[in-house]
């Protein structure tokens, strides 16, 4: 197995990765050459449910979506670490869950800080 | 499996880390402020005490399988950062208070920025070095904005954080060479790995070491890796200037002294080469460039990096002697340059931000006592004797001397007369002009201690100098 | 037969990772920039399944495609008239040509090395190539690589405190 840099155990991984991007990619070709194209102002504006837009398109978002991307970076993080103890708990044993509990609880405390700061609020 | 027993040697790290955590949770808790900022002293100290007596018990040694050790070359550089973080802390109580900085983030940040700079000490794998870097410095990243209301504070961390990061890549990169070419991230299996290499297939690991001098050149900012320097330290809030332009700086020491000397021992000559120019034309930056400076933070953010020069010469000579002469110039240099922040926070009031020269003019009048103080720490800072700050650049020079490298030397004593002009001309403003507006001075019981033990030492470290040295030299055998 | 299907595969990959890179640095709109890191991401993760590095593949996906880009993103749309090139990174062409040339100088003396000296290709001693499955992976963190993970966490833990304190309107 050891350094023969094929992945080939995930041929099937990646050969759906691959038709799944030819499907989409062949439905938006196979849509470009089939349809008829006669474009016109209302045609070209945006969708807006049959509503005319109004207003700017982009405007700035609030700075509490980036806390809570921030919180959910960190916890996701959080996640990956876990799984390898996850696999490997039955050989680890109370050490490793002991050290895990410690790598939790200090999260926990941003955790405990952001809630109390009001960062999960939305005001 | 599990080495149970050596665990004790992490104890003084793992104490700073739940004073940091403690510090965060009761401060959403407590009522009074300030006595986070007293728990944290008390942690400092508890710390600095389980350091200091596993070192005495003779508990020093290495942890997981060689991750992390203990031993006197790491005890110094914690008793640095002790001395910093403990400092730091007492020049903070007024002046967060002035800046409107909530204070549990504030001192847990300090914490964990510390607590980074021990792991640094103890490192003796890159994995671990790096992790220390990087809790260190994003601490640093986000103290250095915390006042968040300052554009001056939000450009300090901004470009602080770029060029730390931009340091990071270097660092990493350095770190992956030297594992593709030796196979090992432990700093002794690098050494080992090097003198089976010998000297024709250790050269090519040399592009791993300007890697790893151009990581520490921006943590030590020595020039050309100096930029973000003035900036961050102008704009940052004046106590962690204070503390950025000590702690840290000496923990990028620590690392580039074990990293060099433990790891690249083998290719003294070579890192030599490379670390003489940059010393040199650090020193001739630092000093010109300070020249011109009005505001005082960023007067002493160029005397920062010239005097991050001065202690690089410690690693031309590659002997333990000069090495030695280099910590114990770093100490010196961290406790006098506290002194001198000290002065700069407390001249920071409601209403008056104290950070250029013409503050200080009539100081003498003002506050005859901090204004002597202060004359005290710019003298040292100069190394005018029989100052601290002499001694240090006293055996500095005469290790490199003995090394055989006089010119630089001669070149560094110029430049070192350079630098007494705007040093001495923040005296000649305090002494000899009149006062523009009458403002007292109140100075703080805290600040009082830190200004009474700093220049204290500033002195009785110039008048007893072997004391210092020799606990240098007994710290680098073990 | 020179080129077999892991070739086709490996070059698949390392071009999906190196030309969405191209965009992310040439491109005129910082969107399309985000959009095409994602796929450089992608494609780091796809060279990490080469290098038998499966558990690193995977948290690539999770973390910086899941996470990252999305924080990219947003912080995009948090800023005002980001758009607009000019604005955004006024730059100088003179800073420009001199960065591109010293990375390129340092890329060059890299690659001199690497072929004159030829070490790096083969395996140096003792880089016996380690595979590692998730069972291994996970004992050796809670073991020998204890303190870096435990430094992780505190490390996250500062990240929540800095996201918080700098990006919170007025802490409390």
């Amino acid at each position: 197995m050891s350094g023969n840099y094929i992945p080939s155990h995930y041929l099937p991984v990646i050969s759906i990765l691959a038709f799944s991007v030819l499907v989409g990619l062949g439905a938006l070709i196979a849509g470009l050459l089939v349809r008829p194209r006669r474009p016109y102002e209302q045609k070209l504006a945006p969708y807006e449910s049959g509503n005319l837009p109004v207003g700017e398109p982009r405007y700035r978002f609030s700075v509490k979506f980036y806390i809570v991307a921030m919180l959910f970076v960190v916890f996701d993080v959080e996640a990956v670490f876990l799984y390898p103890w996850a696999v490997a708990y039955d050989r680890l044993g109370l050490f490793g869950f002991v050290e895990m509990m410690i790598f939790i609880v200090i999260l926990l405390v941003g955790y405990v800080y952001a809630w109390k700061k009001g960062a999960l609020t939305w005001e | 499996m599990f080495e149970t027993i050596n665990m004790k040697i992490l104890l003084p790290e793992l104490i700073l880390i739940c004073t940091g955590l403690a510090v965060i949770l009761l401060d959403l808790v407590l009522r009074k402020k300030e006595t986070v900022a007293f728990i944290g002293v008390a942690g400092a100290l508890l710390s600095a005490y389980y350091n200091f007596s596993l070192m005495s018990l003779g508990w020093s040694g290495a942890v997981f399988q060689n991750m992390f050790v203990l031993d006197g070359y790491s005890s110094f550089f914690k008793l640095i950062f002790y001395i910093s973080l403990i400092i730091t802390i007492f020049i903070s109580l007024n002046y967060i208070k002035t800046e409107r900085v909530s204070s549990g983030e504030y001192y847990s940040l300090l914490l964990f920025s510390a607590s980074g700079m021990m792991i640094m000490a103890g490192a003796a794998d890159f994995m671990v070095l790096y992790l220390g870097i990087e809790l260190m410095s994003l601490s640093l990243y986000i103290l250095a904005g915390i006042m968040r209301e300052r554009r001056t504070s939000n450009e300090a961390a901004i470009k602080y954080f770029f060029l730390g990061a931009f340091s990071s890549a270097f660092l990493l990169f350095g770190i992956s060479l030297t594992y593709g070419l030796t196979g090992t991230t432990s700093i002794i299996e690098v050494a080992e790995a090097l003198n089976r290499l010998g000297p024709a297939g250790r050269n090519i690991t040399l592009i791993a070491v300007i890697f790893f001098v151009t990581a520490f050149g921006f943590k030590v900012a020595l020039v050309p890796f100096h930029m973000w320097a003035p900036d961050v330290y102008e704009g940052a809030p004046t106590s962690v200037t204070a503390f950025m332009s000590t702690g840290p700086k000496a923990a990028a020491f620590a690392v580039m002294g074990r990293v060099l000397f433990y790891a690249f021992g083998a290719l003294q000559l070579q890192w030599s080469a490379i670390i003489e120019p940059l010393s040199i034309v650090t020193i001739a930056v630092g000093s010109i460039l300070a020249l011109s400076q009005t505001n005082i933070k960023r007067m002493l953010a160029y005397s920062a990096i010239a005097h991050a020069g001065y202690a690089s010469i410690g690693f031309l000579p590659g002997t333990q002697e000069a090495f030695a002469a280099m910590i114990n110039y770093l100490m010196i240099y961290i406790i006098v340059n506290l002194g001198a922040f000290a002065v700069v926070v407390i001249m920071r009031r409601e209403g008056i931000m104290g950070e250029e020269l013409s503050d200080y003019s009539g100081l003498a009048k003002k506050n005859p006592l901090v204004a002597f103080l202060m004359l005290i720490f710019m003298f040292s800072l100069t190394g005018i004797p029989p100052l601290a700050g002499f001694i240090g650049k006293f055996y500095i020079f005469m290790g490199a001397v003995e090394a055989g490298y006089t010119k630089l030397v001669i070149a560094a004593v110029i430049f070192s007369a350079v630098s007494a002009f705007f040093y001495l001309r923040v005296v000649v403003y305090m002494y000899m002009k009149e006062a523009a507006e009458p403002s007292v001075l109140i100075v703080p019981h805290s600040v009082k201690l830190v200004l009474a033990f700093t220049s204290i030492m500033a002195i009785l470290l110039g008048i007893f100098p072997s004391v210092l040295l020799d606990f240098a030299r007994a710290s680098l055998l073990g | 037969m020179g080129i077999e299907m892991k070739e086709v595969v490996f070059i698949v990959v390392a071009l999906l990772t190196v030309v969405p890179c191209l965009i992310v640095a040439f491109s005129r709109n910082i969107l399309y920039s985000a959009f095409s890191l994602f796929f450089t991401l992608l494609g780091t993760s796809g060279l990490y399944f080469f290098l038998d590095a499966e558990f690193l593949a995977i948290a690539q996906v999770v973390v910086y495609i899941g996470g990252v880009t999305v924080l990219l993103l947003f912080a995009i749309l948090l800023t005002k008239n980001i758009q607009e090139i000019k604005e955004t990174n006024a730059l100088s062409m003179k800073r420009a040509y001199f960065a591109g040339a010293s990375s390129f100088i340092l890329l060059a003396s890299l690659i001199f090395l690497a072929v004159k000296e030829w070490k790096f290709f083969e395996a140096g001693p003792g880089t016996d190539y380690p595979f590692l499955t998730l069972n291994q992976l996970g004992e050796l963190m809670l073991n020998k690589y204890l303190l870096p993970f435990e430094a992780a966490s505190i490390l996250l833990l500062v990240v929540l405190i800095g996201s918080l304190v700098i990006a919170k309107r007025a802490v409390k």
